[in-house]
């Protein structure tokens, strides 16, 4: 089984996460960096489907669950700022529901 | 080998909660500090797949078979390179909900202990791991 000690992988996008404000986690933000900007919205929306969480394409982004939230996205070529905001759903899906969609956005 | 195992109760049917449990590429969005799944090749029984934990800087990758497939009331594979592990998943109805219950079987390598700093240190991770787990299916399915 290998076992890699790689505090930075060159095969995955770096990822500065922003702080955010509040005692209850409902909004993240980070800012990616790239080459070519991905297809943010194929990366997202099958992080989501793999939730189980129904998603819908508007002009910035992605609705998540007929209400439960947002991801948007803006940038240029070689970074990406992403806000995520979720005010549906519990305290432990919304963390996990954000936890996959950083992985997708680092390792996809 | 060691085993740790933990349960938790659904608050639904075990048919909302075993696609979740059968599908490999879903197993990153509930188990804690598992980064991809890669080349999954075939479905259901005998499906395999690459698999990379990642835990602060240290990956640990490898590759995984089902072994196990009942719908909806078991789900097992085992890992199939490197540490020998068998992760077992099982359904059984309670008062109206399901009974999710995890059991993972291991095998510690000596070599690898000193990077753990002891077997009960290493059971103890992978007992709150197998809890979060269970408990993180609960998240995604009621909600």
């Amino acid at each position: 089984m290998p076992v890699r000690f790689r505090p930075w992988d060159p095969s995955r996008r770096f990822l500065c996460p922003l702080p955010t404000l509040g005692p209850s986690r409902t909004r993240w933000r980070w800012i990616a960096l790239h080459g070519e900007p991905p297809s943010w919205r194929v990366l997202f929306g099958r992080a989501l489907a793999l939730l189980g969480v129904e998603a819908a394409p508007v002009p910035d982004g992605l609705a998540i669950a007929s209400g439960a939230g947002r991801i948007a996205w803006r940038g240029g070529r070689r970074w990406t700022l992403v806000t995520l905001e979720l005010t549906g759903f519990s305290a432990r899906k919304r963390a996990l529901v954000a936890t996959a969609l950083v992985k997708v956005a680092r390792n996809s | 080998m060691q085993s740790v195992s933990e349960s938790v109760v659904v608050d639904k049917p075990a048919e909302e909660i075993f696609p979740l449990l059968a599908d490999p590429e879903r197993a990153v969005t509930f188990i804690p500090g598992l980064n991809k799944i890669d080349n999954v090749s075939g479905r259901d029984l005998g499906a395999s797949w690459d698999y990379e934990f990642d835990w602060h800087g240290w990956k640990v990758s490898g590759r995984s078979e089902c072994i196990g497939f009942q719908m909806p009331s078991l789900y097992q594979f085992k890992t199939v390179t490197g540490n020998p592990s068998t992760w077992t998943y099982r359904c059984e109805g309670s008062g109206g909900g399901t009974k999710l219950t995890l059991t993972v079987e291991y095998e510690v390598p000596q070599n690898q202990l000193a990077r753990f700093a002891s077997e009960a240190v290493l059971k103890k991770m992978n007992q709150n791991v197998a809890r979060a787990l269970v408990h993180n299916l609960k998240a995604l399915v009621e909600d």
